[in-house]
């Protein structure tokens, strides 16, 4: 009785600290080619976009390699909130990582979500007081319960962790400097048609809003130029009555902000109605709202023209 | 409460506190509180039928042994047996046999619409159901005396609605529950200790495989047509490891749970997977449905002592009942039929033979279970052969349809890792039965695990439990 009580304890203590030693220090294993120690280990970078899946899918590195000066970072999460966002943003700068320009993903559902963090690899990139501050803000305004906490804090990227050597080479082959390399196909009309719709949401969330205010806050403490960018959706986004209100709340908001910016570098929001992308051409998107292949080599080549154009 | 093990075992710790402050002749009171209590959380309308059923077969009970000639015995048992069944029946098979006989006759032209009356299934009802039928029989044929009294009452409900044993078995003996009721289940560090083991080792089995592997095979078999024929064939393995480790965890946390109150229960499952024929497989899966099987119906029909030709007929009657018990379905009669059908062919193995011939037939016997498995798992005999098909004409290794077999774990770049992980902790589970099976640790006792493997499983459930996931696959039956 006695062994298996001290066995039990002993497995339960040693379980303990391994969680405190992954979620200090698994940041700090060989970086790859995508998320934020990556982005930190680059020390600099020109341009650093920081955005969802919108960014993910929706912006080639090759084309802003060629078509913007200097090097650029895609900084993607799966459903990256403006919240989130502004904590990144924060905790690449404190660990020294130099940017010219920020680029920011505007897509309102992101901003209009309760605050919550839907990929866990974003604490695979960042210390434990990180994660304490994410997760008193999921908790704070999502209620996020006990089962949260212990996925959260305790069974997060194991997986990945103990196939570190053969995990990490296989997902890093699929990016370079943030940018994915894989090359998804277009649809059909009949298939963006078939696909149901994203739904709707009550107007935008407040600590997103404040998340937006936050990053305008630290392009301005740390000279960055400030570009808001929505990525093309598929017409049939556009025709949405839902999407079109948070849409319009989002722009609001940001436009807000260019009237409060005080910063030295410039601030621009760009939209996709603003680029001559053929937001009808079923083949440069994968779904509604993410771009194919196709899609995102011609967006991000106008979207290098509009920000040339500026300069 | 009933289909979350955590809830369950939380549920247990205030149980222990309270039953052990008690004394030893008022446990059993406090037993049958909990098992209310627990039936009560998941199904407050039906615990009046299941408490109804055991208070009947109670009274049926004291009929029988009271009973002067052997004919009123056999109308007791009929009369404790018949309407127990009569429920079973109503409750999960009528649909079954409804739809079944209006398909038949629209097949002949005939148009009858069947009356469906999709009733709720009581929790444990399959369970519930033989252990009152076994408690009957065994005092029709003299095995046992019958409950009396308001304390008998108590124990022989407390023994049915065993609160570790209601979900998904086992199929525990009234005999060896209840003498242990009546002696006053004491705390024995010894047995507290061995229900801590096989906790440990049920929650590694469920929440690090059972789990791990459910999204996978729920995607795969949801919808075959949509994934190369590796992906099936990866999804008829990972089903049988996920069935095996799903009920034999659930019957490891069970039995554990019983000793923690102080009540031996036999083990359920015997690293079934190491069995070099059917007949082996047999004797270490299911232990308790498959001897309750063999003890009420193969040996009353006649058993081995019968010509030939009728005792296949026996052997087959057990299996597609065993099929029935199941589910109310066609594909676990035919899951029944295949296993019926191999048994009655099936010779019993030579113990001494070489390691490359034991091997050769551990592998077939689990080739063999894992494709009847397919027929248990599938929604219809029409989708098990789409999927059968589809591991057959759609197999390649080509590296895209490799990736596309790994994707459906997570859908995204983070499936090769749980696939790996998945596959990781399906090699310790095999290491550690294989030194159960083969090994010295099989001289240690049944639920023996050293230092290494209880360290292993404990962290391993820790960090890599997937708890997200509810409910027992058995619990289904």
């Amino acid at each position: 009785m006695k062994r298996i009580l001290l066995t039990i304890a002993g497995a339960l203590l040693a379980a303990l600290l391994l969680v405190l030693v992954k979620n200090e220090y698994a940041r700090l294993l060989p970086v790859s080619t995508y998320g934020m120690q990556a982005a930190i280990a680059q020390g600099e970078t020109e341009n650093l976009f920081i955005g969802s899946s919108m960014f993910r899918q929706g912006l080639s590195i090759d084309v802003l390699e060629e078509g913007l000066p200097g090097s650029s970072y895609i900084l993607s999460y799966n459903g990256n909130q403006p919240a989130l966002m502004a904590m990144e943003l924060e905790y690449m700068l404190e660990e020294g990582l130099e940017v010219k320009s920020l680029y920011i993903d505007l897509y309102p559902y992101t901003a209009a979500a309760d605050p919550w963090l839907s990929d866990t690899k974003l604490l695979l990139d960042t210390d434990l007081d990180f994660k304490l501050r994410a997760w008193e803000l999921m908790r704070r305004s999502s209620g996020a319960s006990f089962s949260d906490f212990y996925e959260f804090f305790v069974t997060a990227n194991n997986e990945q962790l103990l196939t570190y050597p053969v995990n990490n080479a296989l997902v890093s082959s699929q990016f370079r400097n943030g940018g994915t390399l894989l090359e998804q196909a277009g649809r059909t009309r009949e298939e963006l048609y078939a696909l149901g719709t994203l739904g709707s949401r009550d107007g935008l969330n407040e600590a997103q809003v404040e998340g937006y205010r936050r990053l305008a806050a630290l392009a301005e403490e740390y000279d960055l130029n400030l570009y808001f960018l929505e990525t093309p959706k598929y017409e049939r986004m556009y025709a949405d009555e839902d999407y079109l209100e948070l849409y319009g709340l989002c722009l609001e908001t940001v436009r807000g902000l260019e009237k409060e910016w005080n910063g030295k570098g410039s601030f621009r929001i760009i939209c996709a109605e603003d680029l001559d992308f053929d937001s009808s051409d079923a083949g440069n998107f994968q779904d509604l709202i993410h771009l194919s292949a196709a899609g995102r080599t011609e967006y991000t080549r106008l979207l290098c023209g509009a920000v040339k154009s500026e300069e | 409460m009933t289909s979350n093990i955590m809830l369950t075992l939380a549920f247990l710790a205030g149980v222990l506190a309270v039953y052990y402050l008690t004394p030893r002749a008022g446990r059993r009171w406090i037993l049958l509180a909990a098992s209310l209590l627990f039936y009560l959380s998941a199904d407050p309308r039906l615990l009046l039928l299941a408490a109804g059923s055991a208070l009947w077969s109670f009274a049926a009970g004291i009929g029988t042994e009271g009973a002067g000639t052997r004919g009123q015995k056999k109308a007791w048992l009929l009369a404790a047996v018949l309407p127990v069944l009569l429920v079973l029946f109503v409750l999960k098979y009528f649909d079954f046999f409804a739809e079944s006989v209006g398909s038949l006759l629209a097949y002949a032209g005939l148009s009858v619409s069947a009356p469906v009356l999709r009733l709720a299934l009581p929790l444990g009802i399959s369970y519930y159901t033989f252990k009152l039928i076994s408690y009957n029989a065994d005092i029709y044929l003299g095995k046992r005396e019958a409950e009396k009294g308001i304390s008998g009452c108590g124990a022989y409900l407390a023994y049915v609605l065993f609160f570790p044993q209601i979900v998904s078995g086992p199929i525990q003996r009234s005999e060896e529950f209840l003498s242990q009721l009546h002696a006053g289940p004491g705390y024995d560090s010894g047995l507290f200790a061995e229900g801590m083991q096989r906790i440990v080792l049920g929650l590694f089995k469920k929440m690090v495989i059972a789990n791990r592997l459910s999204g996978y095979v729920d995607a795969v078999f949801g919808a075959p047509e949509s994934y190369p024929g590796l992906a099936c064939v990866l999804a008829a393995f990972f089903y049988s490891f996920q069935l095996y480790c799903d009920f034999s965890g659930y019957s490891d946390i069970a039995v554990g749970m019983g000793n923690l109150l102080g009540i031996r229960c036999g083990r359920n499952f015997d690293c079934p997977y190491f069995s070099r024929g059917i007949k082996e497989f047999w004797s270490r899966w299911h232990i308790s449905l498959s001897s309750w099987l063999r003890d009420y119906i193969y040996i009353p029909l006649g058993g081995n002592r019968v010509s030939a030709v009728r005792r296949g007929v026996n052997v087959l009657t057990v299996f597609l009942i065993s099929g029935l018990w199941h589910g109310a379905g066609w594909t676990f009669i035919i899951w029944g039929g295949i296993h019926g059908v191999w048994n009655l062919f099936a010779r019993k193995k030579a113990p001494g033979c070489g390691p490359v011939r034991k091997i050769w037939q551990t592998l077939v016997t689990f080739l063999g279970v894992t494709l009847g498995w397919v027929f248990f798992r599938a929604e219809s005999f029409g989708a098990a052969l789409t999927f059968l098909k589809r591991a057959v004409t759609g197999f390649s290794l080509s590296y895209l349809d490799i990736q596309n077999s790994i994707l459906p774990f997570t859908g995204d770049n983070t499936c090769a890792a749980y696939f790996l992980t998945a596959c990781g902790f399906l090699f310790l589970l095999f290491l550690y039965e294989r030194g159960r099976v083969y090994g010295k640790t099989r001289d240690r006792g049944e639920t023996y695990l050293s230092v290494f493997w209880l360290a292993v499983m404990t962290v391993s459930t820790v960090l890599f439990g997937v708890f997200g996931v509810s409910g027992f696959l058995y619990a289904n039956f």
